[in-house]
């Protein structure tokens, strides 16, 4: 009994003095929730090495509503990086930022700094990268290359395409394929429309993806040959895994004939932050020219501050047209998402889903 | 220490989980199925989402649906686990505990990992395209078969075996030899004595494998979501799982799961009185 009682009283104090440890550890700590990729430490390699004792914790985004469903219900974390902002804002989920507070606030042009305020005219947002939803396609696989998104349709692509399981794309599909004056402006009749047009494109799809892991292992493998939505990263990765993989792939990033939809991402601070002045640190991080480069030389996709540009590969710049920060122009800007438009994006999706 | 005073410490703790765990989320979601919004308590209260659960009938279809993947799964895995048990019981000898332990060891990994697993096996790259064109068929004219309705079935059924076969081993391991022998003496044929003396008692360990496998089937979201493509990856647990993440109508997610819930309570009572037929009114 004795040996018993001891045994317990170490154990006791070994795991006040564990726990302890763990506890205190936390203190330092950096929450950011962001989509996947931007875990890479080559982004917030500044941050790192100003702030080395500071562990920074990932949580990850894989779509925007679902993003928002979590910080609604209650998602802790300091910094967060969703491409809608507006929900946010309303919702009193972040915070005022003090534009003061960041050293390389002033490079970054309003054109784009207008996306991330607040109709009280506050700034709740940094905007930080743009790029494309558009088509990838294995164009050594397909007969006809098609350059139209309503080639989605066609029955020759039936079960090989993939598509972003997102609301948003798919609506903003559907509706630039039915030629809708407003696509971002939608009547219950044109949801309507919207809905089955999409019902009809179901068959077509060979998976409703998230993961841009799942994307590009797909495109590699030629299971799949159009990605429906796909991102200037998904292309990058898939062109430079081919061209050491299978030389005889050939993969293309299209600009359908309707246009590409062009997104912009900002981090934001979160109402209930608990490490301020790490996000603010973070952020700053974020858009310097040095991280910036390495977006896109990473990923292809074109950053916030236009001062990354000299360091970035001119190839990459030129492929994707990232020199041009208007966007806002160059494509089917997918605007920010109020109220009513988030509803009828997972309504619409699911009714997608639901039908027999 | 009173012995009552002893027994209430020893049943406080689970108690306390019982309540934490289940009750208390439970009480949760039956409040939230008659919230007028997910997050704004000053819409009130209102049936308006078993409403739209009993009006519409695709949420309906889609459980009749899920329920019939979820049969041929469980009807799959058991025929597939029976002679596993029965070669287990019967045959392996002082093999017993090791054959048992290492159908289980897989059940060790991540549920998750073993789904993925079959990611490989079936995707074009895959194990099972490699064997078809190792013995000359051309797989690539062949139908893909990972992101299909098959797909799930298929891996549903490779993750549900281990979890099948046990109950069965069971009442195998525990049915009275003599039975057997008995059945032999009076001239019985070995297939015949299956029939009528070994497959009718193990007939509760089979309901129980079954019902094992037909509960977790009817509420996976996982599986279908990662092998089950556009064409098979929607299931009742599916649109559950949106209506909380990404619809934000928590009160119809609520509704959903209650139905789900009501459902196999109401096949688990089902069950009881089948076994309790097939056993006797006393039971054994």
């Amino acid at each position: 009994m004795k040996g018993l009682r001891k045994l317990l009283v170490l154990a006791l104090v070994v795991f006040a003095v564990v726990g302890g440890t763990f506890v205190f550890a936390q203190e330092d700590q950096l929450m950011v929730f962001d989509w996947a990729g931007y875990d890479l430490e080559g982004f917030w390699a500044p941050f790192a090495e100003a702030n080395p004792d500071v562990a920074v914790e990932f949580t990850y985004i894989t779509e925007d509503s679902e993003a928002f469903a979590r910080m609604a219900s209650g998602l802790e974390t300091d910094v967060l990086h969703p491409c809608w902002h507006q929900p946010y804002i309303e919702a009193g989920l972040v915070q005022p930022i003090d534009t003061a507070r960041l050293t390389n606030w002033e490079s970054i042009p309003e054109v784009l700094t207008t996306k991330g305020q607040g109709e009280d005219g506050e700034q709740y947002f940094v905007p930080h990268v743009w790029g494309y939803s558009s088509m990838i396609i294995r164009t050594d696989l397909v007969e006809e290359v098609p350059d139209s998104w309503e080639d989605l349709w066609d029955p020759q692509y039936a079960g090989r395409i993939g598509i972003y399981d997102s609301g948003e794309v798919a609506v903003a599909i559907a509706a630039t394929v039915l030629g809708l004056e407003d696509p971002f402006n939608l009547s219950e009749e044109e949801q309507a429309l919207i809905e089955e047009k999409l019902i009809e494109l179901r068959p077509q799809l060979l998976a409703f993806l998230v993961d841009p892991a799942e994307m590009e292992q797909l495109l590699i493998s030629g299971d799949m040959w159009i990605m429906a939505g796909g991102w200037n990263s998904t292309y990058m990765t898939v062109a430079r895994a081919l061209a050491e993989a299978n030389p005889d792939a050939t993969v293309e990033y299209i600009a359908p004939v309707e246009g590409r939809f062009g997104w912009l991402c900002g981090y934001g601070i979160s109402a209930n932050a608990q490490n301020v002045d790490m996000a603010y640190a973070y952020i700053d991080a974020l858009i310097s020219p040095e991280s910036q480069a390495y977006l896109t030389n990473t990923f292809g996709f074109g950053g916030a501050n236009p001062e990354s540009l000299p360091m970035v590969d001119p190839e990459t710049v030129e492929l994707l047209q990232l020199d041009q920060t208007d966007i806002l122009n160059d494509t089917i800007f997918l605007p920010d998402v109020t109220e009513e438009l988030r509803e009828a994006y997972a309504t619409i999706w699911d009714n997608v889903k639901l039908a027999p | 220490m009173t012995h009552r005073l002893r027994l209430g410490i020893l049943i406080t703790p689970p108690l306390l989980v019982l309540l934490i765990a289940i009750v208390i989320p439970l009480a949760g979601m039956i409040l939230f199925s008659v919230r007028a919004d997910s997050f704004n308590l000053d819409e009130g209260y209102s049936l308006a989402s078993y409403q739209e659960f009993f009006t519409d009938p695709r949420y309906l279809r889609l459980m009749g649906q899920t329920g019939w993947t979820a049969f041929i799964v469980a009807a799959v895995a058991v025929l597939l686990a029976y002679p596993v048990a029965y070669f287990l019981a019967f045959h392996s000898g002082r093999w017993k505990l090791t054959l048992i332990a290492l159908m289980i060891v897989p059940a060790w990994t991540s549920y998750l990992l073993r789904i993925l697993s079959w990611k490989v096996m079936l995707g074009s790259g895959g194990l099972l395209y490699s064997l078809l064109n190792g013995i000359g068929i051309d797989a690539s004219s062949l139908p893909l078969l990972l992101y299909s309705p098959q797909a799930v079935v298929i891996t549903l059924v490779y993750v549900w075996i281990p979890f099948a076969a046990l109950p069965i081993f069971v009442t195998l391991d525990r049915l009275d030899k003599r039975l057997l022998e008995a059945a032999n003496d009076l001239g019985a044929s070995p297939l015949r004595a299956f029939w009528r003396v070994t497959l009718p008692i193990s007939l509760p360990g089979v309901l129980v494998s079954f019902i094992y496998v037909f509960i977790p089937t009817f509420g996976d979201w996982v599986t279908p979501l990662l092998v089950g493509g556009a064409q098979g990856g929607i299931l009742y647990g599916n649109i559950i799982q949106s209506q909380y993440t990404r619809a934000l109508n928590w009160p119809l997610g609520s509704v959903l799961s209650i139905a789900l819930l009501v459902l196999i309570l109401v096949l688990l009572l089902l069950y009881g009185r089948i076994t309790r037929a097939l056993t006797g009114e006393n039971g054994r």
